[in-house]
């Protein structure tokens, strides 16, 4: 069992395409199902683009603002625009100074044109959603389950707190960067993880990732989610059968009858499987020696992931993570 | 307008790839150049895969931003009539390189190397690759002397960062009033004589010295001023890469996988590029289904997940009785018509997904698709094979 779970806020970045947001959504609702108050935030979203959170769990588009998605379980699409207001809002105090700072158009462009400001602004959100508290003192979410940019955008939104440590060095921006950098490297708070399929790219990109955040920073990692695995065609011990079935086939490969057509595509279609399960086999075996937990997940089909796939989803997480 | 892929190959000066991650572009993009290289083209590839995949794939070690040969005649054991290069950005390096070519003295270039502003500045562009992309792209296409240049559009948030960037850096880079305030006041006071007082009393830097601090703006201001020194011209490329965005030489592929997910991101892309007045060549779909069955009457396999069941009632029996096996048989006959009846729903969606593409896209444009193969392309011979799928 991969502990994941107890801690506060897990990050889930991998390759685009792979699967992040479900695994997000299903990591949320298992969380969520156990008890957990669960906060599951997406960022990379603009009014034009696709969040695709709301539509996994068929609800409205969601805002900046927590909303209950699910017994449990709120939601967020995080707006960096919304962020700085926030957070200068906290410093400056006064809503319509900050206003007037934020009407003129150059101020939005230098905040546009420093790139990684706007992955820190969002990291700052999660974190001032962390310690939220509630009237009684309760911290309003015991988890936080981040659906990450892409790696290919870098690790820069994860950099950006210490960067800022180094090079603004002085003022009350330190104070907030350090908070921040505290909380993310701390092992019993903070987890990385990183999803991938077992294909050739996104394995490979996995491990440079991980290399790569080994190299370069103190972010505990928690587990690699393999998504999408496909099983052998048939169970083992009917591999004899299969056998029998392929060698009818074989035999009968000049008949054009439609029993004997669907046989052909029977034993092909079996073929596919196979080397399917062989290639992404030797994928994940490429993972093994560096040594981050793999989560297992089966590949589950379906047109849209929503509600009932995220269900199955989280039921395959429940095995594997506590 | 170019009608199918082929012509597109043959004719244009630059091909963009774009799509969203995961959908091939990377793969596409190679085995375009390879066809191009075949049509007897001198065309160069370029892309940022940090998987390195392309290089072992193409059979050459890709050094950053060298502009590598790769003997396409000789692992392919056939004639190849043009030349095939390939290319891996690193864009860090290209930051540095235009550093080193822009600056007037060797000098000059070793201050901005030293400067601790330009040393998180450039790593900070460097994690959006789109700018050095676009910079590499302008060198390739407008310096240099291939026939064609395609490029496989660096990974983003968002599909079209790549082809917004000169636009969105000519703004940020060019025109912002706060940047060039900073830079006056730099230039007036010199590095040690900078103060706020000098930037003017507006309530903008006061109220941003209070959120970063004083020395943060004047961290800022330093690494503009080193920008705005060597960024010369760059007003002037990013419009020649506009233009050359906007020309009939210049082709756009959209790239998707049969996912509707993906289709849909790809339908919006070439929505989104229209709006910018750039015409997408056409849309390539990545690994569509191989077909097992063919024409089977209608209800023989069922066409849904959830009927996914009944082939243990109608198929299997009545396969089992036609092929008069026997019933030792039975468990495996009934895993492997599911397997095959779930390949054939995926199938049916895959179609109904590109028949949505075919609907939405504009008149003139080609819809290709390239069929999965059985195994990973992971060597030239592999990109071969796409590329006679891309040709068909």
């Amino acid at each position: 069992m991969v502990p994941l779970l107890d801690k506060s806020l897990l990050i889930n970045s991998g390759k685009g395409g792979v699967g992040k947001s479900t695994l997000s959504a299903a990591l949320a609702v298992l969380a969520a199902r156990k008890g957990k108050r669960v906060l599951l935030v997406e960022s990379d979203t603009k009014a034009d683009s696709f969040g695709r959170l709301h539509e996994i769990f068929q609800v409205p588009p969601m805002g900046h603002t927590p909303r209950e998605i699910f017994p449990n379980l709120w939601g967020a699409s995080l707006n960096a625009d919304q962020a700085l207001e926030d957070y200068i809002t906290g410093i400056v105090r006064v809503r319509t100074v900050v206003r007037a700072i934020f009407n003129a158009d150059f101020v939005k462009m230098a905040y546009a044109a420093a790139p990684g400001v706007k992955e820190l602004l969002i990291i700052l959100a999660i974190h001032g959603f962390s310690e939220e508290k509630d009237r009684r003192g309760h911290k309003r979410f015991d988890l936080i389950v981040y659906d990450a940019p892409p790696t290919g955008h870098g690790l820069f939104f994860l950099q950006m707190p210490q960067t800022l440590i180094d090079i603004v060095k002085v003022g009350p921006l330190i104070q907030v960067a350090r908070g921040v950098n505290s909380f993310l490297m701390d092992s019993r708070r903070t987890q990385l993880n990183l999803v991938t399929i077992a294909q050739e790219m996104p394995v490979v990109e996995t491990m440079e990732f991980i290399q790569s955040i080994r190299d370069t920073m103190e972010i505990s990692i928690g587990c690699t989610f393999l998504n999408a695995l496909h099983d052998r065609a048939v169970p083992a011990e009917q591999e004899a059968a299969a056998a029998q079935v392929r060698e009818l086939a074989l035999r009968t490969a000049k008949s054009d009858a439609p029993e004997h057509r669907i046989l052909r595509a029977l034993t092909e279609c079996e073929r596919l499987w196979n080397q399917r399960h062989a290639v992404e086999a030797s994928h994940v075996e490429k993972l093994r020696p560096q040594g981050v937990p793999v989560v297992r997940v089966p590949f589950i089909y379906a047109e849209r992931f929503d509600k009932t796939t995220i269900h199955e989803v989280a039921r395959c997480l429940e095995t594997q993570i506590a | 307008m170019s009608g199918s892929v082929l012509e597109a190959v043959r004719s244009k000066k630059a091909i963009i790839v774009c799509g969203s991650g995961g959908v091939g572009k990377t793969t596409t993009s190679a085995a375009l150049a390879l066809l191009a290289a075949r049509e007897g083209r001198k065309v160069i590839v370029m892309t940022v895969d940090p998987a390195r995949r392309l290089a072992s794939a193409l059979g050459v070690v890709l050094d950053d931003n060298a502009e590598c040969r790769v003997d396409a005649a000789g692992i392919l054991g056939c004639e190849v009539r043009g030349e095939l290069y390939a290319m891996m950005l690193n864009p860090k390096k290209t930051f540095d390189d235009l550093i080193r070519r822009r600056s007037p003295s060797e000098d000059v270039a070793r201050t901005i190397f030293a400067n601790s502003a330009y040393v998180h500045g450039s790593s900070a562009l460097s994690g959006s690759p789109d700018y050095m992309a676009m910079e590499k792209f302008h060198e390739l296409y407008h310096e240099r002397d291939y026939d064609l240049v395609i490029i496989d559009t660096p990974p983003a948030k968002h599909a079209i960062d790549f082809v917004t960037a000169p636009e969105r850096w000519h703004g940020i880079l060019e025109d912002n009033p706060m940047i060039k305030l900073m830079v006056e006041a730099m230039r007036a006071s010199g590095r040690s004589g900078f103060s706020l007082a000098k930037l003017g009393k507006g309530l903008f830097f006061r109220t941003a010295a209070l959120v970063t601090g004083e020395h943060a703006i004047r961290d800022a201001a330093e690494f503009f001023l080193a920008f705005s020194n060597l960024m010369g011209g760059f007003g002037e490329r990013s419009d020649q890469v506009s233009r050359a965005f906007r020309s009939s030489e210049c082709g756009f592929f959209v790239v998707t996988s049969t996912n509707l997910i993906t289709v849909e991101e790809a339908l919006f892309l070439v929505d989104t590029l229209r709006r910018m007045g750039i015409d997408t060549s056409g849309v390539i779909v990545n690994r569509t289904r191989k077909d097992f069955v063919g024409e089977l009457p209608e209800g023989y396999l069922p066409g849904r997940v959830a009927e996914l069941d009944r082939v243990d009632e109608t198929l299997v029996p009545e396969l089992m009785r036609q092929l008069g096996a026997g019933s030792d048989l039975r468990p495996v006959m009934s895993h492997l018509a599911r397997n095959l009846a779930l390949h054939q729903i995926q199938l049916a969606n895959d179609r109904r997904n590109v028949d949505l593409v075919r609907r939405r896209l504009p008149s003139g444009r080609f819809l290709h698709w390239v069929e999965e193969l059985d195994s990973d392309i992971s060597d030239l011979h592999g990109l071969n094979r796409v590329a006679d799928l891309l040709k068909s």
